[in-house]
């Protein structure tokens, strides 16, 4: 008896202290870095790419790779592993990663990438391959210029966003929580004395973004549409998105549309990156649509013309979706043409239905934030031009934007043709050629390979590419910098161009200009 | 049910339900079986229907064998290939692993 009561007196004593004192021992071991975007996985038809964690997470010793001795320590001599290597953005490129993968010591990675971070100017990434888009595009079967044996495209590119990782890669965006890891984790318990490792403690990092799907698009599809399951799960979604396109002067269903009356202008909306949500796409693709954007402003605004002439030919302004990838949404367009539902079934009411022979020439505004000395260049295809008169009329579109250039009475602007026959950077345009046979230019800024060193990269920003707001007046909408100023020239260049093409006439084109404001 | 109190036809009554009861697709019948009647079957002193009760107990055993063979053989099976077996090893598999082929 005596001694139930004592032990009911422990009791809420013992509660109590409990209550009172209470700290969460994870406050006290970790530290939350919360400044970071992770490397996800994706998937195709065939492959996986991209990275995962294990459920928990991956757990590694800090390392810090400040130069290319560090990782050497680290892959030859380092004993403390699994490492997670902390690195800075000159060194995440495809040979250390490639060494990386095969050591087997390490199983995670952070990527330094500060806002301010001014990078050596002969940095490049790309995580694209260096022939972009190559499977799915035009040339595959072509003996000719196949795997960009003719020019390869993107320089920069090294892959690394078609790699299988298969360790979590994390990008470390807060200066405080990197400067936290390096000097407080990394330096205070880790870092090796005169190359001699130290002994445990050590400071550990823990990286967990546990991807649920696998192997391949259709797998992870076909799984997560099972009905079996009492709790469905959701293992991955399809990459989608919108194209957006307008015309001029659109016909309905119930009128005639004659053929070849429609100019197809586009550009490109999308881009990628190893990291979510970093996507920076400066050159590729901003400066390409709004410099069609200016141009259709500047168009809208002497529209009456174009729609009161009925000779004259419609334009239509066409934004797609997903091109980065394989072509989404010019694949899914020229789909819905060839079997004919764009815009929408003959049957119903609305826009008169689409195909292939209503198409009359086709402009696309690639990538034209670089150019050097107001050069621009228009690249065509080779392998459709063999037909002759598809030939004059690429010829004719290209005198059409010289025209245009010599209307505007400037000295650094010129728009040409490529000097030798080489065929199509990676464009939309390549997936209507795979259908028919149009006549069509690319506007670029480069005449071979691309000037831009960080194609699809999160490294595509104003910054990156040298460019930067003047540090005397604030980032804000009303500031004009040189790009917007050459944005504006070539958007003017662009929209009398597209009018002499659809109105065949070279009148009082002179009053056709982008608005500077608007850009 | 105490083997020691019942009568030997009873008990031989009882082995037999269980071999036969193990063709329905239980093999852990045949394992009972066999546990629960090997004193009777083998360590007791011989009597009239023992004879009957030793052939159940030994049939009931390798029964049991053949099934644990076959278990362990598919479950290896299952195992290895799973992965490359793709969407037929999906379409049989109740719980299907995430984050792995």
């Amino acid at each position: 008896m005596a001694d139930w009561r004592k032990c009911m007196l422990l009791l809420p004593l013992v509660v109590l202290i409990n209550t009172a004192s209470g700290t969460r021992v994870q406050k006290l071991i970790y530290f939350d870095v919360t400044g970071t975007s992770a490397c996800f996985r994706r998937f195709n038809g065939t492959h996986q790419i991209g990275c995962t964690s294990d459920l928990t997470g991956n757990v590694g010793v800090v390392h810090y790779i400040e130069n290319k001795s560090d990782l050497d320590w680290v892959l030859e001599a380092g004993p403390h592993q699994p490492y997670a290597l902390l690195m800075e953005p000159e060194h995440f490129n495809r040979t250390n990663v490639i060494a990386i993968k095969q050591s087997g010591k390490v199983n995670g990675i952070m990527v330094i990438n500060k806002e301010n971070s001014t990078l050596p100017s002969s940095f490049h990434f790309s995580p694209d391959q260096s022939c972009p888009n190559n499977v799915n595009g035009l040339y595959d079967k072509n003996s000719q210029y196949a795997d960009c044996s003719n020019v390869t495209w993107n320089t920069a590119g090294n892959g690394l966003m078609f790699m299988d990782f298969g360790m979590p890669i994390f990008s470390v965006q807060n200066e405080t929580e990197i400067d936290y890891i390096i000097h407080k984790c990394f330096a205070a318990f880790n870092k090796p004395i005169n190359g001699t490792p130290r002994e445990h403690p050590l400071c550990a990092a823990q990286l967990k973004d546990f991807m649920t799907g696998a192997k391949d698009s259709h797998t992870c599809l076909s799984r997560t549409k099972r009905i079996i399951n009492i709790n469905p799960e959701t293992y991955c979604d399809p990459l989608g998105d919108q194209n957006v396109y307008g015309l001029l002067k659109p016909v309905s269903n119930n009128e005639s549309l004659p053929q070849k009356s429609i100019i197809m202008a586009t550009a490109r909306l999308d881009s990628f990156g190893l990291f979510e949500a970093q996507y920076a796409e400066l050159e590729s693709p901003v400066v390409s649509f709004i410099t069609l954007l200016a141009a259709a402003e500047a168009i809208g605004r002497v529209k009456q013309d174009i729609v009161e002439d009925k000779n004259a030919k419609d334009i239509m302004f066409t934004f797609f979706q997903g091109e980065s990838l394989d072509y989404i949404g010019s694949g899914r367009m020229v789909y819905d043409i060839e079997t004919g539902v764009f815009p929408q079934n003959k049957d119903k009411y609305g826009i008169h239905v689409m195909n292939f022979s209503h198409i009359a020439h086709f402009v696309e505004v690639g990538q034209v934030g670089l150019a050097e000395g107001g050069a621009y260049y228009l690249h065509s295809d080779p392998v459709s031009q063999r037909d002759g008169q598809l030939a004059k009329e690429v010829t004719k579109l290209k005198i059409n934007f010289q025209e245009a250039v010599a209307s505007m009475n400037i000295t650094n602007l010129t728009i040409e043709g490529t000097a030798v026959p080489q065929p199509l950077p990676p464009a939309s345009f390549q997936s209507f050629l795979k259908k028919a046979n149009i006549s069509g230019v690319v506007l670029a800024d480069h005449e071979r390979e691309f000037k831009n060193r960080f194609y699809n990269s999160r490294l595509d920003t104003l910054k990156g590419q040298g460019m930067d707001w003047p540090s005397d007046r604030p980032e804000n909408f009303n500031t004009t910098i040189q790009l917007s100023r050459d944005i504006q020239i070539l958007a003017t260049a662009l929209a009398r161009s597209l009018y002499i093409m659809a109105t065949n006439s070279t009148q009082n084109i002179s009053r056709i200009n982008a608005a500077l404001d608007e850009v | 049910m105490d083997l020691q109190k019942m009568k030997v036809e009873d008990k031989v009554e009882l082995c037999k339900k269980y071999f036969y009861g193990g063709f329905a697709l239980l093999p852990f019948l045949w394992v009972v079986n066999f546990v629960w009647f090997f004193k009777e079957a083998f360590i007791k002193q011989h009597y009239e229907q023992q004879q009957q009760i030793r052939s159940y107990v030994i049939k009931s055993l390798i029964g049991a064998i053949i099934w644990t063979a076959i278990f362990i053989t598919w479950v290896t099976l299952f195992q290895l290939y799973r992965a490359s077996w793709g969407a037929t090893a999906d379409y049989i598999s109740f719980i299907i692993p995430r984050g792995i082929a």
